[in-house]
Order: structure tokens, then C-alpha cells, then sequence
């Protein structure tokens, strides 16, 4: 017996294993009211996955997932170029790009909200120039909140990623005749491949289940997946514990689905690239 | 004489307001083993940089086979690097990693593939093809940076320091291989090296490299028998200088003895008027003669045994040399038939160079 790996498994089943199979006995519950331990059913799954709660689902992992990818659209170039500066530059930029982090997440959020309300000062001054359009309350005004709130934290994983990317290889591949475009698509995006997916999964997982967004821009008016779950728990009307657990676990589930078919997705580009390879060489 | 390939007109770099390359001139010819040699900080990798195309020179100009290439981008150079770490692509095989020059290009497939296979057969690895390149030695990926590097054929092959992180039997193993995978391909070589011993093994001419200045462009041979400069001299094997005064344009007389040196060095900027000068002759450590000492004699410099290094080919003795001018000469014997001379002793130096190089007082830095 090994004991060392003790306590990662005590750790695992005291705060993940153990919490996990409680919200699962919770989902099977029939009722909100009741607390049995013996009669199980699949009735509040079958709520979760007809509309309108169905609908929400998927809404809330096509935003999250496009939100994600916005995110990362912006970052790379961003976290890119700040890793090819000189050093001293570098720790500068970086830091003013990750201050954000260091503020509250609810004052950050709350801003855009007093900014961007049909009377804020943005919402005026674009009024000015004759561009009307309901920011807070709406669908977008959440998925830009998304983007805005965890951009800073996609700046970390990705620099840390690019960072590692050294100059000599890309030199090496614009000696041998590729151009920026060629370097990125031959160089830079296959060899940190795994690091903007992690980067990406980094922001995608807890977008997926973000709440206060929706919540503060969305003003109650946009419903995610996160924001049902959060009113089923401490929502000030009817609690039901065991429909939010179900829609925990759909959340899991979704994220879990998203996940699989990324790794899929990427091994499978993986092996058969591996497989012209082979067929190249031994003609 | 054969053709031009590269031609460096006045090229002058600076960085963060330091000067790293002085006005340097010189021109690599078509086919030939060309190395840039000079001590490390003296701007030679700033100059293999300017040459790939990575760095734009503060002035002068870069002529391509006759015409300006100062402003091409490095992807549109006819030439390619060898990395000092070799800078391989790890998400790629040995195959891919030679290939991918070629892909660039866009030639068919069955080309690239037998453009490959030959570029890796010419460096043993088509054993290796399918391997990952993380899983290879560093003597076997110095193989494929060389394979890939020449598989698009390009004009010149720019080799940045590529035996520096090889042991010494890998090295000398690797230079011999160079040497001859240039000759097979007619290919020209710009190798970039602080080993002196290396760019004498490999090279056709060297180019001496210091503080940003070109010292001198020349055959190995030239640069250890005739340096330009007390530089060069120090630079290249081991130098002693043995003070001297010259007499005339090719005649210098040594201050300790009464022998006499003609002079292969023709400076004609002085007046005949200002002779004798006083300076130093070169005197490499195998062209003097010990002999334990006897008598007095005219001709030659006495010196006494300071220590005595055993070398296998070679016996060096480091000669404390008596006179007005004490200094310390290094001195090579062959150790064959030699009887060797304890420390301490006497001894008689003749010195056998039928001509040599004179180096003026005012030149010493």
C-alpha cells in the first residue's frame, strides 16, 4: 500500500467525491418538501430537460462557449505581444493587464451596469451619436459582461503558455521560408495547442455557471443555467433543492460533454497527422 | 577567382546606443568553407543575424549575388540557419522537421519526400525519419538541423556556433563530417565560431572578428603565418613576440641577439629616414630551436627553464628569456628523439623562421 497518496484521496472524498453523491441524492428527490432516502425518482431531471429549462441549457453553453472563444480571440494576440517584449516591459504590461483581477468581481461588474444603464454616461454619450441599443436587461449585455469579467483571467494561463514559445524556433521556421500567417498556423498554434485549450476550459467552466453577471447586468430578465440554479437555492420565492441539484448536474454534464468532444476533437487531428507522416515516409 | 555570393559593404550596427559591428567588409565567395571567428562579445552573431535578415544593419549594405538584399525579409533569403540549439520543432517528427522547408515552397509531395530522404541519408539519420525529435541525442538532432537546413537547397548554409553543446570526440567527429557533407553538396558554409581550432579545421578562409572590427580575412594558413595585426597573432595559436628594432622596409634586427628576420610585411608608410623602429617579431613556439647551453653564442637568445609541460606529440617549454627584455616565451620541441631539459636549466634558443612578422611599438594595445 502507498501511503502517499492519501490525501489526495481523503481531500477527494471528503470535499468533492462525498459532496457529489450528496447532490445526487438531492436530484432524485420527487418534491422540494421531501427528504427520503429510500424513494428516488427521475422526476426533476425530466422538468430540467423540457422547456423552458432545456432551452436554457443549451442557450447557456452556446454563450458561454462563444464567450469563451471571444475571450481567447482577444487574449492571444494581446497575451502574444506582450510575451514578445523585452523583460522589464513585460512585467509592466502584464501587471496593468492583470490589476483588474485584484478589484472585486462585483464592483467590476457593477460598473458596466452603472455605465451602460439606459441613463449611465456611455449609454448617453452613444444616445449622442444616434446609437440606441438595450445594453443591460439584454442578452448581449451579459455575454460582453462575460467577455469583459474574465478576460483578465485568461491573461495568466496564456502568458505563462506564449511565454514558453521560443524566438529561435519561430526565426528557425521564417529561415525556412513561412510568413507570420505560415508561423501561426504551422508553429505557434500546434505547439501551445494544449495550452489555449486549457486556457480556454480555464474561462469556458466557470462562465458556464457565472450567476452574478446575468444577474447585475441582466437585471433578472436574462435566465442562464447559472442564475436558475442560484434561484433554486437561495432564491427568494420558492426554494427547490432538488431541481437546482438536477440543474447542477445537467451544468456538469454539459461541461463534461463540451469537454470530451474537445480532447476527441484534438487527438483525433493529432493521429491523423501522425498517419501522413508514416504514409510520407515509407513511400 | 571564383564568384561573389555575399558581399558586406561598410556594415555598421548598434544596440542600445553600443556599437556592435564597425564598418565591416569582406566577401564570401561562391562554394567555399567561410568561418567568422573572434572571441565571444565581438559581434559575430550580430553579423550572422544581419546576414540571415533578423536584424537590419544602422548602415551599409548587403549584396545578394550582385544585387541589394539589405531590406529581404529572412523567408525570402536564399539561405538557411543552423541554430546554435538547434531550434527543432518539437510537435514534429525528423521527417517533418526537414520537410518543412520544403513545404514552404510548396513542391509536390513526392518530392519533398525524396528531397528529405536524401538530406537525411547525407547526415545517417534515415534510420530515424519517424522518431520524435525530443527523443534524440544532441549529436542526432545536430544531424537534423543540419539535414533540414540543406534540404531546400539554398545557396549558402548559415551555421551559428552548432558544435558548441557537443563533448570534444563529438565535435571533432562532427567537424570532419561538415567538412565533407560541404564538399559533397558544393554548397557554401558561413560558419560562426569562437574556436580557433575548429575554423582552422573546416574553413577555405577565415574571417577575424574583434570589438566590432574586421582584423583580418584570409586562408588559415596566411592568418597563423602572416596575422595582420598583434591581435590576430595572439588570437591564432600561440604567439611570442621577441623584441626587435626594424632596420628597413623588410629587415628587422632582434634586441637580445644578433639575428636578423626578413620581413614578409611591407608597410611603406614609413620614412626611411625614421628606421630603425622598435617593436616585437612573431615567433611561433615551434619555430625556435632549445639547446642546453655551452658557450656564449652570438647568434642566438639565452633563457632559462621556467617549466616543462609534457604534450605527447609535442614537449612545451615555458622560457623565461634573459636580457634587457625579460619576458616569457612558450616553446614547442617535437617529442620525438627529445631529450628533455630540466627546469631551471640554461638554455640556448635559435630561432629558424626563414621570414616573418614585425609588430611596432605603437601598434601594441
Amino acid at each position: 500500500m502507498k501511503w502517499w497518496g492519501l490525501p489526495a484521496k481523503i481531500w477527494m472524498s471528503c470535499f468533492i467525491l462525498l459532496p457529489f453523491l450528496w447532490l445526487v441524492l438531492l436530484s432524485l428527490q420527487p418534491t422540494a418538501a421531501s427528504t427520503s432516502i429510500t424513494t428516488f425518482d427521475l422526476h426533476q431531471f425530466s422538468r430540467a430537460l423540457t422547456p423552458p429549462y432545456s432551452n436554457i441549457i443549451i442557450d447557456s453553453v452556446a454563450m458561454s462557449f462563444l464567450a469563451a472563444l471571444t475571450v481567447l480571440a482577444i487574449a492571444v494576440p494581446v497575451t502574444w505581444s506582450i510575451s514578445r517584449m523585452p523583460s522589464k516591459k513585460k512585467n509592466l504590461w502584464l501587471a496593468l493587464f492583470t490589476i483588474p483581477l485584484g478589484l472585486n468581481f462585483v464592483v467590476r461588474i457593477y460598473a458596466w451596469f452603472v455605465l451602460f444603464r439606459p441613463e449611465g454616461i456611455f449609454s448617453r454619450a452613444l444616445r449622442g451619436f444616434g446609437l440606441d441599443f438595450a445594453f443591460v436587461s439584454s442578452q448581449f449585455g451579459v455575454f460582453v459582461g462575460l467577455i469583459y469579467g474574465y478576460l483578465p483571467i485568461m491573461f495568466l494561463p496564456l502568458y505563462s503558455v506564449f511565454e514558453k514559445m521560443e524566438r529561435s524556433q519561430l526565426e528557425a521556421a521564417q529561415d525556412l521560408g513561412a510568413s507570420t500567417l505560415q508561423r501561426w498556423w504551422h508553429i505557434i498554434i500546434p505547439e501551445t495547442r494544449s495550452g489555449l485549450f486549457a486556457s480556454f476550459l480555464f474561462v469556458f467552466v466557470p462562465m458556464l455557471g457565472e450567476y452574478l453577471i446575468p444577474r447585475m447586468i441582466g437585471g433578472g430578465l436574462v435566465a442562464t443555467l447559472g442564475t436558475q440554479i442560484e434561484g433554486q437555492f437561495l432564491g427568494s420565492g420558492r426554494p427547490n433543492w432538488p431541481f437546482g441539484a438536477a440543474l447542477s448536474i445537467c451544468l456538469l454534464v454539459a461541461a463534461a460533454a463540451v469537454l470530451s468532444s474537445s480532447f476527441i476533437l484534438l487527438s483525433r487531428q493529432k493521429s491523423e497527422k501522425s498517419a501522413r507522416w508514416s504514409i510520407a515516409h515509407l513511400d | 577567382m571564383s564568384e561573389t555570393l555575399l558581399s558586406l559593404q561598410s556594415i555598421s550596427a548598434s544596440m542600445a546606443g553600443r556599437e556592435i559591428l564597425k564598418s565591416v567588409s569582406m566577401e564570401v565567395r561562391l562554394g567555399e568553407f567561410f568561418s567568422l571567428l573572434g572571441p565571444s562579445g565581438c559581434g559575430k552573431t550580430t553579423l550572422l543575424r544581419i546576414i540571415a535578415g533578423f536584424l537590419q544593419p544602422n548602415q551599409g549594405k548587403l549584396l545578394w549575388c550582385g544585387s541589394d538584399a539589405t531590406h529581404l525579409p529572412p523567408q525570402r533569403r536564399d539561405l538557411n540557419l543552423v541554430f546554435q540549439n538547434y531550434a527543432l520543432f518539437p510537435h514534429l517528427n525528423v521527417f517533418e522537421n526537414v520537410a518543412f522547408g520544403l513545404r514552404m515552397q510548396k513542391l509536390p509531395e513526392d518530392l519533398v519526400v525524396s528531397r528529405v530522404a536524401e538530406a537525411l541519408s547525407l547526415v545517417r539519420m534515415n534510420q530515424h525519419a519517424r522518431r520524435r525529435v525530443t527523443e534524440l541525442s544532441g549529436g542526432q538532432q545536430q544531424r537534423v538541423a543540419l539535414a533540414r537546413a540543406v534540404a531546400p537547397r539554398p545557396k549558402l548554409v548559415l551555421l551559428d556556433e552548432p558544435l558548441g553543446a557537443l563533448d570534444l570526440q563529438l565535435r571533432k567527429e562532427m567537424q570532419w563530417e561538415l567538412k565533407t557533407l560541404q564538399r559533397q553538396l558544393g554548397m557554401t558554409f558561413l560558419y560562426v565560431t569562437h574556436d580557433q581550432e575548429e575554423a582552422f579545421a573546416m574553413s577555405d578562409r577565415i574571417a577575424i572578428l574583434n570589438a566590432g572590427r574586421l582584423e583580418q580575412v584570409a586562408s588559415p594558413e596566411e592568418l597563423y603565418s602572416r596575422p595582420a595585426s598583434r591581435f590576430v597573432a595572439q588570437f591564432i595559436g600561440t604567439a611570442n613576440f621577441i623584441p626587435a628594432e626594424k632596420t628597413s622596409l623588410d629587415h628587422a634586427r632582434c634586441l637580445n641577439s644578433n639575428h636578423h628576420f626578413l620581413l614578409h610585411e611591407t608597410n611603406a608608410e614609413v620614412l626611411p629616414e625614421n628606421y630603425p623602429i622598435n617593436g616585437d617579431i612573431l615567433v611561433r613556439p615551434e619555430q625556435i630551436i632549445l639547446k642546453k647551453k655551452q658557450t656564449e653564442e652570438l647568434k642566438s637568445l639565452s633563457g632559462v627553464i621556467q617549466m616543462r609541460q609534457f604534450l605527447g606529440a609535442t614537449v612545451r617549454y615555458h622560457v623565461e628569456l634573459q636580457g634587457n627584455h625579460k619576458r616569457t616565451l612558450t616553446i614547442d620541441q617535437s617529442s620525438a628523439g627529445h631529450e628533455p631539459i630540466a627546469t631551471g636549466e640554461h638554455v640556448s634558443m635559435l630561432i629558424i623562421n626563414p621570414s616573418s612578422s614585425f609588430f611596432s611599438e605603437s601598434r601594441l594595445t
